[in-house]
């Protein structure tokens, strides 16, 4: 039986066809799937290099439906691992672009992943200053309100 | 988020629905450090649905958890964990019952307390909320509960319970009815792990260690258990019912104390009834220690029984204290199709000098002859656990040649040496 494909657009125009299968752990596009049959899906909002990002992680992910079921128990750590490599070779912007595509998209594993690299790279952070430095926050508070909530927390931040 | 550009915050425009996400992946203390960045970002955490308080820059306090609480704001705690606290004398129990009640009544789904230490665990028992719930799915402590109500934890999938040594009590596991993972942790004391009355619970996870204070035994009954992960001490474990097992991993939790004597007699016996019990698994896993233990049965002529296991898996060092166990449970396994074998450099093993000492109180002085001649070459754990990335390699080698010559059914060998490299490149 052959493998039912459907057609992605991205913003570019630029035409992803892909097993329905792995375009089926969006849950927006699954059920876009089932209401417009054999169209074209334009995410319009998509970057073609954010798409491709996105589809290769779905590939990676889709559940190989073989009738047994019973899939070896080890590749779960293996998924992990390899989770942890894709995150790891993207650029900040782009990880911050494939965290809102999993969101528009929702796929909640890969928004998992993603918004565990961000958080890990704000947990890498020494204090405020760096956090802001990274993720290009810009401080709009006087030095007397960081104060004052300073001292709301007990705890200390 | 049509375009990127370099140098935006893109962070900041983000929904705070994403940024409570982000948040639920750090410990409180740093989500609420969060609140100085900008005005944006002041009242994000109060919102996040995990309240995490693993140390952050110092360990918390009551004071600090309960002025958290405060502040917090979020009606639906998805996470709550507690662990390590700096105390200056034991939580007065109300204190805690205050906490699980915060959580508890913001319909948390995974709740972990291990804080044992933290008060008079043996006299505390759960306020009667904590045994009500429909939103907990996860549950994780390190104290045995006790409870003088009904349980009624609908949605209950996990239970992992640490340092226990009280068996689950039958009215516990009734009040769940969709547990599906049970888990105990270092536990010890006489158990009889009752579950034929669980018909969902089908992952159990049994980590036993040997208390000096208290003498231990176990049964277990567990009819319904497809994958079972026991990792044993040498006090007593019988395994009464486990026919619906399709996956097992047999190890021993081997302490790291030297003056504890293990009996390996009663070691060797028990595992090999255990061996018997799990003959028609398919997947079995095996860790070194287990591995020693059919060494020593295999150099004392005991008879072995035949397995029908279709996958191996060992997490084992190539030393000349595991090879005989391992190719002996190799022979036995003839419709073998797939070996995976992980080689280790840091299990905690048996001491040889124990397994040798042992042999001579049965009247064997093997280690010499017999042993060394058939394995020649295979080190001793140390010399492996020592050995440079060439030996590994060798014996490796060597390893394969005797599974070749041993399993004649094998489709798929695999040997990982994950585990090695990190040690090597220390």
């Amino acid at each position: 039986m052959s493998k039912k494909m459907i057609v992605l657009k991205s913003s570019e125009g630029v035409s992803f066809v892909v097993e329905e299968a792995v375009a089926r752990q969006s849950k927006i596009i699954s059920f876009l799937v089932e209401e417009f049959p054999d169209r074209e899906l334009p995410l319009t909002n998509m970057t073609s290099e954010i798409l491709r990002k996105t589809i290769e992680y779905c590939k990676k992910h889709v559940v190989e439906d073989d009738g047994g079921g019973d899939s070896s128990s080890s590749s779960s750590g293996d998924l992990k691992e390899w989770d942890v490599k894709f995150v790891a070779e993207i650029d900040q912007p782009r990880l911050m672009d494939l965290l809102m595509a999993a969101n528009y998209l929702d796929i909640p594993s890969l928004l998992d992943v993603t918004c565990q690299k961000v958080a890990d790279t704000i947990a890498a952070c020494n204090d405020e200053k760096e956090i802001r430095a990274t993720f290009n926050i810009e401080n709009d508070f006087t030095e007397e309100e960081v104060e004052a909530i300073r001292m709301e927390n007990q705890y200390p931040i | 988020m049509d375009t990127i550009i370099e140098g935006a915050d893109t962070i900041s425009s983000m929904p705070d629905v994403i940024l409570h996400h982000i948040l639920s992946f750090v410990p409180i203390g740093l989500a609420i450090r969060t609140s100085v960045l900008s005005k944006r970002w002041k009242h994000v955490w109060c919102e996040t649905p995990c309240l995490d308080f693993s140390p952050y820059v110092r360990t918390p306090t009551a004071r600090d958890i309960n002025q958290t609480l405060i502040s917090y704001r979020a009606l639906k705690i998805t996470e709550f964990h507690l662990g390590k606290l700096e105390l200056e004398d034991w939580l007065p129990e109300s204190q805690l019952d205050s906490w699980i009640e915060f959580a508890m009544s913001r319909n948390v789904e995974k709740l972990s307390l291990i804080m044992s230490y933290c008060f008079d665990e043996e006299n505390y028992r759960f306020p009667d909320c904590f045994y009500h719930s429909s939103s907990l799915e996860n549950l994780t402590i390190d104290f045995d509960m006790i409870p003088r109500c009904a349980v009624s934890w609908k949605c209950l999938r996990t239970l992992i319970l640490s340092h226990s040594f009280q068996p689950v009590a039958a009215d516990v596991l009734s009040g769940c009815p969709v547990l599906e993972t049970l888990a105990l942790l270092s536990c010890g004391g006489t158990q009889c792990i009752d579950l034929s009355n669980s018909p969902s619970l089908t992952t159990l996870t049994i980590i036993r260690r040997k208390y000096y204070s208290i003498q231990g035994s176990m049964e277990i009954v567990a009819p319904h258990v497809r994958n079972l992960n026991l990792g044993n001490t040498d006090e007593p474990c019988t395994l009464v019912d486990v026919s619906s097992l399709a996956l097992c991993r047999l190890g021993i939790s081997v302490e790291d104390q030297p003056y504890v004597e293990i009996d390996l007699l009663q070691l060797e016996n028990m595992m090999l009834k255990i061996l018997a019990k799990v003959q028609n698994v398919q997947k079995l896993t095996f860790d070194a220690a287990f591995l020693q233990t059919l060494s020593l049965a295999q150099l004392r002529d005991v008879p072995f029984p035949t397995l029908k296991v279709q996958t191996v898996t060992l997490y084992t060092m190539f030393a000349i204290s595991v090879m005989p166990g391992m190719v002996k449970l190799l022979q036995n396994s003839p419709g073998l199709k797939k070996l995976v074998v992980h080689v280790v450099t840091d299990l905690m093993c048996i001491e040889e000098r124990d397994m040798e000492r042992y042999l001579h109180s049965q009247g064997l002085n093997w280690w010499d002859q017999c042993w060394r001649s058939k394995y020649e070459g295979f080190p001793s754990l140390k010399g492996f656990c020592n050995g440079k990335a060439n030996l590994i390699l060798e014996l490796s080698a060597s390893f394969i040649e005797i599974v070749l010559k041993n399993v004649e059914t094998l489709d798929t060998l695999v040997l990982e040496f994950k585990y090695v490299s990190i040690v090597l490149r220390r």
